[in-house]
């Protein structure tokens, strides 16, 4: 096992896999409404050549980027992992507090699934247009954890683990709504963004750090303190935002 | 259905879901940095002052987007 496997390649193959999952309910439920509306042929082709097109842009960018020095590379990635992460991170907060809606997998289903209901035209247009749906939400979808994957895996030279990390959520949810075959509501989506969230603001501080200059104590240790200072800080903010969200309301 | 646009514009959102928010970050990474260089700080508190700049912009816009939704 390699040194640094429980600060470094562990948390990094973490935040992957739970980001995929996240990203791949949302991208399932698109394709599912596509096969149960239009059949299963347009919904397999459109996801297969989103995917494909996934893997070329992770194949491309991924090894341009570790041509780039390592100390500006650290500096580039980390302020994009820094500006996503809290990004999801704030989301994820905002959910957990009630000031926003938690995201509805059987809601965006149905919505899906009226829009594609509602075109009219020859079979084959609908076929092709229904297609094209999934390729988009798998496209838009995957395109998150595409940048996760490069990010995480290049700063330390673990895009292979980092894309298996990926590609293991994208089995196991197939697998899984493939076998019950309806929306997959039950996954704890915002506690997933929550913890992706707070992993990747993490590395985004710590890298960024380190295209500095900075000298963080224990080296890559400090990634765990890190990312349990964004946690508490996130539960915090959550607990004041609803506080300050329904006393108002109230 | 424009792809190709659906695709500039998940990019951007992805880093700039809160305008504020990235222009902070941007803002306090510069200035670190600067900080940094001019010896102003050393590599210890400049590693502080990165982690307090996050939980600081992490809060402001959490409670700026409650206080925004409260009256609605």
């Amino acid at each position: 096992m390699p040194a640094d496997f429980w600060t470094v390649m562990f948390p990094a193959v973490t935040a992957a896999f739970l980001a995929s999952i996240v990203e791949v309910v949302e991208a399932f439920t698109i394709v599912l409404a596509v096969g149960t509306t239009r059949g299963w042929r347009p919904a397999i082709t459109g996801t297969v050549a989103a995917l494909g097109v996934l893997a070329l842009i992770v194949l491309l960018l991924g090894p341009v980027l570790n041509q780039i020095p390592i100390t500006a590379l650290q500096l580039f990635v980390g302020v994009l992992l820094l500006l996503f992460g809290m990004g999801w991170l704030r989301k994820a907060v905002l959910r957990s507090a009630g000031v926003l809606p938690l995201h509805d997998e059987i809601e965006a289903f149905g919505k899906e699934t009226s829009e594609l209901r509602a075109q009219t035209g020859a079979p084959q247009t609908l076929r092709w247009i229904a297609g094209i749906a999934a390729f988009k939400a798998v496209l838009l979808e995957g395109l998150e954890v595409a940048f996760i994957v490069i990010a995480v895996g290049s700063g330390k030279g673990l895009l292979w683990e980092a894309s298996l990390g990926a590609l293991a959520a994208c089995a196991l949810v197939l697998l899984v709504g493939a076998f019950i075959h309806k929306p997959l509501a039950q996954v704890p989506e915002n506690t997933l963004k929550f913890g992706v969230g707070v992993m990747l603001s993490a590395f985004g501080v710590f890298w960024t750090g380190e295209g500095l200059g900075v000298e963080w104590p224990g080296a890559d240790l400090m990634l765990l303190p890190l990312a349990a200072i964004f946690l508490v800080a996130g539960l915090v903010t959550a607990r004041m935002a609803n506080n300050s969200f329904h006393r108002s309301a109230a | 259905m424009n792809i190709l646009g659906d695709v500039f514009k998940e990019l951007f959102k992805m880093f700039v879901a809160d305008m504020r928010l990235t222009l902070t970050i941007l803002i306090g990474v510069a200035l670190v940095a600067a900080l940094l260089a001019a010896a102003v700080v050393g590599p210890g508190l400049a590693g502080l002052l990165l982690i307090v700049l996050c939980i600081a912009v992490l809060a402001e816009a959490v409670m700026r987007e409650t206080r925004a939704r409260r009256g609605r």
